[in-house]
């Protein structure tokens, strides 16, 4: 199985990027997925999409502000239930279930 | 990393937990809250002029549960010292809900981050934020009041 990438998107990469990072990585690494994760803010998205080659993009602000185009197609979810913990365990699934269908 | 930074309790002061905080909109909470911090030295006078700015581009609003919370944050470079102001809200103040701006979050306890560097603070953020998947400590946090206690809580 190879080692999935996830990065985590918030306005400014202080606060909620990193911790949605670690949750992340440690919630799919216990659901027994190779996973590597990084955080930024969205100013630095387009850059990071270029080193780091995700395969889901987490964001905990809205898309609306983003021109999504410079995503390059690549999956992309709301991250808020890390925050919240509200639908915390079915995004982690959702995640899961995406991953697994990608080579 | 900040000096000195390296646990939750490094980020709170007891004179800057805020109880029975009035305001009409989540700006004038963030204009009072920036001003207390801004007078006790902790940011430059840009700072609460960043902080509304911020919020109106990424809103901060958080659908918890127990009761709601916001925590407004802004770039760096208006924070001289780190510092975590908590204000609890006489009556909730509307905040526009983080990644979702359409939907709107009645904030009870606004938690403002004021942090100087980009990772180092981040572990100890962990432990803040992992506060607000928990129902029995917001709940908790809701009735206590005396600032030494609030603190007690949100490090133990």
């Amino acid at each position: 199985m190879r080692t999935y990438k996830i990065v985590s998107m918030c306005g400014s990469g202080i606060a909620t990027s990193s911790h949605i990072a670690t949750s992340i990585k440690n919630g799919l690494e216990n659901m027994g997925l190779p996973i590597e994760v990084s955080a930024c803010g969205v100013k630095d998205i387009v850059t990071k999409i270029g080193q780091f080659h995700p395969d889901i993009i987490v964001h905990t602000m809205s898309l609306e502000s983003v021109d999504t185009s410079k995503l390059s197609k690549i999956k992309t979810m709301n991250g808020l239930p890390f925050l919240t913990g509200v639908g915390k365990d079915k995004l982690l699934n959702d995640m899961k279930e995406y991953l697994e269908t990608l080579r | 990393m900040a000096k000195g930074i390296f646990n939750l309790k490094d980020l709170l002061y007891e004179d800057l937990v805020l109880f029975d905080i009035e305001a009409s909109d989540d700006e004038k909470l963030l204009r009072k809250m920036s001003e207390k911090i801004k007078e006790k030295g902790f940011v430059k006078d840009t700072f609460a002029d960043a902080i509304v700015k911020r919020e109106q581009i990424f809103p901060t609003g958080l659908s918890t549960e127990g009761i709601k919370v916001a925590i407004p944050h802004t770039d760096i470079e208006h924070v001289i010292t780190p510092c975590v102001t908590i204000a609890r809200l006489k009556k909730p103040v509307i905040f526009k809900e983080m990644a979702n701006e359409k939907n709107t979050v009645p904030a009870e306890i606004v938690f403002m981050l004021a942090m100087n560097a980009h990772d180092g603070q981040v572990n100890v953020l962990e432990k803040l934020m992992n506060i607000f998947c928990n129902k029995e400590v917001l709940l908790k946090l809701s009735t206590i009041d005396n600032a030494a206690e609030m603190i007690q809580v949100l490090t133990e």
